[in-house]
């Protein structure tokens, strides 16, 4: 029993079933993302003036990640190109590099995040603030040895000046009256952050997970059916593009403004 | 890339290759824009309304050619594009009325 | 249901297969099929579970309103040995099986969350759409039958763990169906992860079944429609599917991001929808505030308000199936419901806010709400004023689906007409948290969807079996059901009206009129006991239907023919029961859904894919002279 327009197009919509499979739950996914983003305007405008932090993460990483994203896109649609050309070899190296382009972003994020999560934003009992990295080694049971800076007030806290220098700072340890990481439970932008990324970083994996297995262990359909095998690599495409959608407004969003 | 059933594979090819130049022209607006990004919203703006304006218009613009291009929607069916618009509008219903609902809570109401 | 393993049916052709037909193990068969009759009957089943396992908690939970502090009979003990001493309480005598407040809460959540998402839309669009659409579409299978399997899948286990949530330290979620924050946050700090983190990660699973599920209804419908079957030819129930999959699609995916929010917020220590300052018990909470709870209102009743209209809109189709086959003519209007049936999804999702009126969100932003809320009015009058409109003149043939569908018809209505005062701001300020809203919203969905699956289920139930249901057994069960559903929600609008909050475990003695005090009178506390006997009666009132529908299974009368309400639409063109791949002959339509008494034809219906003279307008036919 074969379900009809599997590979063949209807005549009337002129698509395959898949092509409209694909697009449905994408726009599902705008309905998702946009409801993250339609949280983070709502939260951001609805803040307290001054307790809303500007330039914490990294537009370096941030924008790097972005162009590797794009490149795995465009990479992405030059494999299908080269299926529907019939040439295996160069959708084999394109599409490599499209994983490849994928792990590099995935670890790039992951050394974010963990930066994060060892960044720590100190409160000391007469209400000054130390904020930076720990240094284990050096830390004793008295002193913790922090690598940052002393933010003036608050201010300066949520809005770090261009140009800082860290240096080693000793603090005794009774001084200290709270310490939090950069985590998601900092503050609402790290909370959003965590999240939007955290869930953007799912998606890429899921849709790697996809590109990788029909590139490699599943990649057989290809001598069987190979117009088949083509719109499969098209839809896991349209997905990937999807994804660097998302980040498209994920980095303006969440790094620059 | 037009899918019609007419067009032989022959056809489809060329057409195909046609769009590789396409695409990679694309790529390199695509970083264009991303290094633009950056450079404006790195400057010191009087106007924090004005950076986060032309930060989303640049994002909009780059995301215009990615679904256009990239995902081929420039030359899809219009079924697919009816599926589009009604998420483009209740997405923007869902984003503008919770928004426009947060704007005014501190307002009196009587007035 | 033996449909979908008769793999040989219609497969003479496949002779030359014989590799390919071997036949599937136990497993395969029944638990990892892809083949959409057996999707659709997994999901019935397991939906027509969940419904007893919800209904069963309201039973327990109107014992407390009847009889407040007085401990539950029979089960009492049970609860109390299965849930604890801080759930469960005892009486001044030491008797055991008095529910605690949090515990009453936690039954009236899940109760809520069980027949929404568990029960009717699992029923509605999984098993009927999943089983007849199908069919009525000429079709072999879904679009994506492993997408079908999977869909399942993740809605059993979604179910699986809401069901886990009530054995955990500190039991199930009990902040509502809505899960409001800052409630839903800190309702329960003491356990990690908590009934409420269960209850979330629950709607993560739901939400992923319901949207794979939905992306395969609307390819379905868009790409394997028969040759001639035309988007004016198709059956309304297929319409209603269509509709109400673009629905669940759209509308679920802020409440998936709403729920990963509070998730965050519960599990993580976020505080999205914390407000600062917010104070628990006397001591400040340590969170770092800055969220709104609005926010988590705003990203649910989204979801929430297009939610009821895909309880709703699948029993309209159903109806409008039922009620055309027993009028024996066509239904009057098609295409008004159709476009309404759109008109009405399209505008299900502007009117969401009507849910927080009393938030203060603020006057412009209600007045949009209201007007809204008015015009979605119109199309769901159209679609009923349509039905009602199509019994006029008709052949009416009284049997188990139409007296439910007949049923159906006013209950609907006096569901949907109690709405008005709820969707106008200034009457809802008096009505909003009542036992009004709940005799509202109960009244459209238990003697409203209920009764059409019902309907939908004696109707179908040949097709599926090859035995009718017990006709007797039918119109017991039907008239048991009317009444005693009216007994359980007309009076809810009294006491709502009265100002009976909703929620208050003890029914509202709390707010009692006595010594003077204003409250609630003894007349209104009274009706708690008549509500709880009739809820009582009609669960006993189940009995004769789930005894007819095991006993028919296999013993009912055998049906003489694939087609035995003589009905037009494609599903009864199949063998009885359906093998896989549906039809056993090439299917083309040549006509519209519902050719009853057309002029000059010999019989008064004519299947749609009966070929012949189009469907323009009635003169003799002469094949059938």
């Amino acid at each position: 029993m074969q379900i009809p327009y599997t590979v063949e197009r209807r005549p009337d919509t002129g698509l395959y079933n898949a092509k409209i499979g694909v697009w449905l739950f994408l726009a599902s996914e705008v309905m998702l993302f946009g409801a993250l983003f339609s949280s983070y305007i709502l939260l951001r405008v609805g803040a307290d003036p001054g307790t809303w932090p500007h330039h914490w993460l990294d537009w370096h990483l941030g924008g790097f990640n972005t162009i590797v994203l794009i490149t795995s896109s465009v990479t992405n649609v030059l494999a299908w190109a080269s299926l529907k050309m019939n040439q295996w070899e160069k959708y084999r190296t394109f599409q490599g590099i499209t994983i490849f382009c994928a792990l590099l972003f995935l670890g790039i994020k992951t050394y974010e995040y963990n930066d994060k999560l060892h960044h720590y934003q100190i409160t000391l009992t007469d209400g000054n603030y130390v904020d930076g990295h720990i240094e284990k080694a050096e830390s004793t049971t008295d002193t913790l040895v922090v690598e940052g800076w002393r933010p003036e007030n608050h201010a300066a806290l949520m809005d770090p000046p261009p140009g800082i220098v860290h240096t080693k700072i000793e603090i005794p340890r009774k001084q200290i009256a709270e310490m939090h990481n950069y985590g998601p439970s900092l503050n609402n932008f790290t909370g959003l952050y965590f999240t939007m990324t955290g869930l953007h970083v799912l998606h890429i994996i899921g849709g790697i997970l996809v590109i990788y297995m029909l590139w490699g262990p599943l990649n057989g359909m290809w001598k069987t059916d190979p117009e088949r095998y083509t719109n499969r690599v098209e839809v896991a495409g349209l997905f990937w593009c999807f994804v660097d959608l998302v980040w498209i407004f994920v980095f303006p969003t969440l790094y620059l403004l | 890339m037009s899918h019609t059933q007419n067009q032989t594979k022959e056809q489809e090819i060329a057409e195909v290759k046609k769009h590789i130049r396409q695409h990679i022209l694309i790529a390199i607006g695509l970083v264009i824009g991303t290094l633009v990004a950056i450079g404006v919203t790195q400057m010191q703006f009087q106007n924090s309304g004005l950076k986060i304006a032309v930060a989303l218009a640049i994002a909009c613009t780059q995301a215009f050619f990615i679904i256009a291009f990239f995902m081929g929607l420039i030359s899809e069916k219009k079924i697919i594009f009816s599926f589009l618009a009604f998420t483009a509008i209740f997405f923007v219903v869902q984003m503008g009325v919770t928004i426009w609902a947060r704007s005014h809570d501190n307002e009196v109401q009587i007035k | 249901m033996q449909s979908a393993q008769h793999e040989h049916t219609g497969h003479d052709d496949h002779s030359g297969h014989a590799a390919e037909h071997h036949e599937p193990g136990f497993w395969a068969k029944y638990f990892f099929s892809t083949d959409h009759k057996v999707v659709g009957i997994q999901y019935g089943i397991t939906a027509l579970l969940f419904m007893f396992f919800g209904f069963s908690l309201m039973m327990i939970m109107r014992w407390q309103l009847a009889y407040p502090g007085h401990p539950v009979p029979i089960l009492g003990k049970y609860l109390y040995q299965l849930l604890g001493p801080e759930m469960v309480g005892k009486d001044a005598n030491g008797v055991p099986g008095v529910l605690s407040g949090d515990l009453y809460n936690a039954f009236g959540a899940m109760h809520g969350t069980i027949m929404v998402f568990l029960a009717i839309v699992p029923l509605a669009t999984g098993a009927f759409g999943n089983y007849v659409m199908p069919l009525q579409i000429g079709a072999p299978d879904m679009a994506f039958p492993r997408l079908n399997m999977m869909s399942y899948q993740f809605y059993f286990c979604g179910g699986v763990i809401m069901f886990a949530s009530f054995f955990i330290p500190g039991g199930a979620a009990k902040s509502g169906w809505t899960s409001y924050s800052p409630l839903a946050t800190i309702a329960d700090t003491v356990h990690h992860p908590n009934g409420q983190t269960l209850w979330l990660l629950g709607m993560v699973f739901l939400i992923t079944s319901s949207l794979l599920g939905s992306v395969n209804i609307i390819t379905t419908i868009i790409q394997l429609r028969a040759k001639g079957l035309t988007w004016m030819r198709l059956p309304f129930f297929v319409w209603a599917q269509f509709v109400t999959a673009f629905l669940l699609l759209l509308a679920f995916p802020p409440l998936e991001a709403a729920g990963i929010l509070q998730l965050m917020d519960n599990a993580f220590g976020t505080s999205f929808f914390l407000p600062t300052g917010l104070v628990v018990s006397g001591q400040p909470l340590h969170i770092v505030g800055g969220g709104s709870p609005l926010l988590w209102q705003h990203l649910f009743w989204f979801l929430a308000h297009p939610e009821v209209y895909v309880l709703i809109l699948p029993a309209l189709g159903i109806v409008a199936e039922v009620v055309a086959n027993n009028t024996r003519k066509t239904l009057w209007g098609y295409r008004s419901m159709v476009y309404g049936s759109m008109t009405l999804g399209f505008l299900s999702f502007v009117v969401w806010a009507h849910h927080m009126y009393l938030t203060g969100m603020g006057i412009r932003i209600a007045t949009f709400f209201q007007t809204t809320t008015m015009m979605i009015s119109i199309p769901s009058v159209i679609i009923l004023t349509a039905l009602l409109i199509s019994l006029w003149g008709g052949s009416i043939r009284i049997n188990t689906p139409m007296l439910f569908a007949l049923g159906f018809l006013p209950m609907f209505g006096i569901g949907g007409l109690t709405g008005l005062p709820l969707g106008f701001n200034a009457s809802d300020i008096q009505l909003h948290d009542t036992y009004y809203v709940i005799g509202h919203f109960h009244y459209v969905v238990a003697p409203g969807t209920i009764f059409a699956i019902f309907a939908g289920i004696y109707y179908w139930f040949p097709k599926a079996t090859g035995r009718m249901m017990n006709e007797y057994w039918g119109k017991v069960h039907f008239a048991l059901s009317m009444i005693f559903m009216n007994l359980i929600f007309m009076p809810m609008f009294i006491q709502g009206l009265a100002g009976m909050s909703r929620r208050m475990y003890d029914g509202g003695v709390t707010y009692a009129a006595v010594g003077g005090v204003v409250g609630l009178s003894p007349f209104v506390l009274y009706l708690n006991k008549i509500i709880s006997h009739a809820a009582w009666a009609l669960g006993l009132s189940q009995i004769p239907f789930i005894i007819n529908f095991f006993w028919s299974m296999t013993r009912g009368p055998k049906v003489t023919s694939d087609n035995p309400w003589n009905a037009t639409t494609l599903e009864w063109q199949t063998p009885t029961p359906p093998g896989h791949g549906n039809f056993t002959k090439e299917i083309e339509v040549f006509r519209g859904p519902y050719d009853y008494s057309v002029p000059g034809h010999a019989t008064d219906f004519t299947p749609q894919n009966e070929p012949g003279v189009p469907d323009i307008l009635p003169h003799a036919n002469p094949l059938h002279s």
